[in-house]
């Protein structure tokens, strides 16, 4: 069962097609990550089901109800914002009880369901102070808490790691997912970091120009990305492309390895020379960056060699690179688009 | 190094109490004079901070019951009170929606707003007072009423401006999306978080009503309608007689309560009107 549906959304700020005919649905109790670089569309896709925003075209389903021109108050819905947008003039327990008394809810039952949110989330001896007082993590944690009270249909959540330093990002991201997993409240998360959204999301929509590129598992669209868009966002470094007389071959950096390595396990390998001119030691990993020999290209072909695999590579020296014809990967060469795997004429 | 952080203590000290004094002087000096008897003023030689005669109640006697000055204080106090509502339901909508709704205009409107604060009265009290004699208001204070709001609310709404641009629109948009009407999220979040704005507005127009003087002598003529800043003059200077010492004590029965209200909401006053000063 779906709990949000969304068809044929449009989103135009004058000539600025900001949301340009998404269609998508979000099923009940999953965390679905909304990816894109800035300026995809993502946030404003997230505004128009929160209803701070009026779609130019299309519709919004929440619980098999349109609530396309409802205002926000009238959907039932929960939002953080990445700014947390805590009332600075209300102590954290006014801030959870605001969305209760919205709703009219008597006194004692406010009380009870703000002390059991802000259980959940560890934050009860916070409940009497202003939002001024409090840390990053404490703050975002108080914005949740808000959300989670009112037992929303829905929880959209814009950027709310954002501003948490690097360290409190992984653990927010822990306790996040956990959270949500244990409340089994459907969310939309957005984020421009792909390993917030390959790290949280059941499922990743990830967008482009205000279209939606692809939507799966984080496996999907990693390993079977629809587009060299998607291909390239994702992964760090991207895919390698290798432009060809009629279509692009694409292969992931750890897939491309010495020969030695790969050789030993039978398969059906492609194999290229490979003329190393970088070598960037990342602890865990080896960069490699080069050429392909006989293949010109503008950009660096790249190889993400872990350094538990014992072998030694120079830079300036060439050597046989192979990749397991299973990992590679096939794009139309004006669309763009994954076609179906063909031979590679040498 | 003690020594020395002590004698910076004491000269701050000093600097401050020469300012409080420099500063009180004028009301002191006004509370002195309002007892004196005309001999001990009017003789050159005799100090004026100094009782050379006997104090004596007479002025005040003078004051309250041989002039309307209860009527004066009456009609001012009113006059404030209603144009600063009239000034507060105008401002408040007008500031909000040119910030939040209109884009790039509002900020254009805004400036247009107050350059009409910067056209002086004395270039508009004679079109007023044709106006105000077309609808039949000449000698009554509801002319005042009527006019003050045309010099507070441009400013006022252009102060107010200053103060909800600096509140960020995620927290009124979070109002709504926590249940709330726009209406509402204004009451709720906007409002609470703009009350030095709002104190600053009051006291600027009450100040403001309290002493304009062009509008108030020319729409009013009988001693029954006027307001302090016209009454007290009209009254207490007759001919080229100064009736020095109950002009004084006018003066300071009105300054001094009023004062004493600022005084409690000071630290919001300054961060009103710095913050507008800053963000307009």
């Amino acid at each position: 069962m779906s709990v949000v549906e969304i068809r044929g959304i449009k989103k135009h700020f004058g000539d600025v097609r900001a949301v340009d005919g998404v269609d998508l649905s979000v099923h009940k109790g999953e965390l679905l990550v909304l990816l894109g670089p800035s300026g995809c569309g993502k946030t404003t896709l997230l505004r128009m089901i929160a209803g701070l925003e009026q779609p130019t075209g299309g519709d919004i389903l929440i619980g098999d109800e349109v609530v396309t021109n409802l205002p926000p108050r009238a959907r039932h819905i929960a939002m953080v914002f990445q700014s947390y947008a805590l009332y600075p003039h209300m102590t954290v327990f006014d801030n959870i009880a605001f969305p209760l008394k919205a709703r009219g809810i008597p006194k004692e039952e406010r009380r009870a369901k703000v002390e059991n949110a802000a259980g959940l989330l560890a934050i009860e001896s916070l409940l009497h102070r202003k939002p001024r007082q409090l840390s990053g993590g404490q703050r975002q944690r108080v914005a949740l808490a808000r959300a989670m009270v009112r037992s929303p249909r829905v929880m959209l959540l814009d950027e709310p790691l954002s501003n948490l330093d690097a360290q409190q990002r992984a653990s927010a991201r822990d306790e996040l997912q956990q959270f949500q997993r244990q409340m089994g409240i459907t969310t939309i998360f957005v984020t421009h970091d792909q390993i917030e959204a390959m790290g949280l999301g059941d499922r990743i929509v990830v967008m482009h120009d205000g279209q939606m590129r692809q939507v799966g598992t984080p496996q999907e669209v990693y390993y079977d990305s629809a587009d060299t868009f998607v291909a390239t966002f994702l992964g760090s470094p991207g895919i390698n492309l290798v432009h060809r007389a009629d279509y692009i071959l694409g292969f992931r950096p750890e897939h491309f390895l010495p020969k030695d390595v790969l050789a030993a396990d039978e398969e059906k390998c492609v194999s290229f020379t490979y003329d190393v001119t970088r070598i960037e030691y990342l602890g865990a990993d080896r960069l490699l960056y080069g050429n392909l020999v006989g293949i010109p290209s503008d950009v660096k072909t790249m190889s993400r060699l872990p350094t538990t695999v014992p072998v030694t590579v120079e830079a300036g020296q060439q050597y046989e690179f192979v990749i397991r014809e299973q990992d590679l990967r096939f794009f139309d060469h004006t669309t763009g688009k994954r076609t179906a795997p063909r031979e590679i004429g040498e | 190094m003690n020594l020395l952080y002590r004698a910076k203590r004491g000269l701050l000290y000093a600097t401050v109490a020469l300012f409080c004094f420099f500063s009180a002087s004028p009301f002191l000096w006004m509370i002195i004079t309002t007892f004196k008897q005309d001999r001990d003023l009017y003789r050159s030689k005799n100090n004026p901070f100094l009782f050379n005669d006997p104090p004596t109640l007479d002025n005040l006697r003078v004051l309250f019951f041989e002039t309307k000055y209860t009527t004066f204080l009456w009609n001012s106090f009113f006059v404030g009170v209603v144009v600063v509502i009239i000034t507060l339901a105008i401002a408040i909508p007008a500031a909000y929606s040119l910030t939040r709704m209109s884009g790039r205009w509002g900020e254009q409107a805004g400036i247009a707003i107050f350059l009409v604060y910067l056209v002086p009265p004395t270039l508009l009290f004679i079109p007023f007072f044709r106006v105000i004699s077309k609808i039949g208001l000449v000698d009554s204070i509801w002319s005042l009423v009527l006019v003050y709001p045309t010099i507070s609310v441009p400013f006022c709404t252009w102060l107010l401006m200053g103060f909800f641009k600096s509140i960020p629109i995620d927290l009124e948009e979070a109002a709504m999306v926590d249940g709330y009407s726009r209406l509402m999220a204004f009451v709720k979040v906007v409002m609470p978080l703009s009350v030095s704005g709002i104190i600053a507005v009051i006291v600027f127009t009450f100040t403001l009503t309290l002493h304009e003087f062009i509008y108030a002598l020319t729409f009013i003529s009988s001693s029954a309608h006027r307001t302090l800043s016209v009454g007290v003059p009209i009254e207490l200077v007759r001919g080229d007689v100064f009736y020095w010492q109950s002009l004084m004590a006018a003066a300071v029965i009105v300054a001094i309560p009023v004062g004493i209200v600022y005084d409690f909401f000071l630290d919001h006053l300054v961060a009103g009107l710095t913050m507008g000063a800053v963000k307009g």
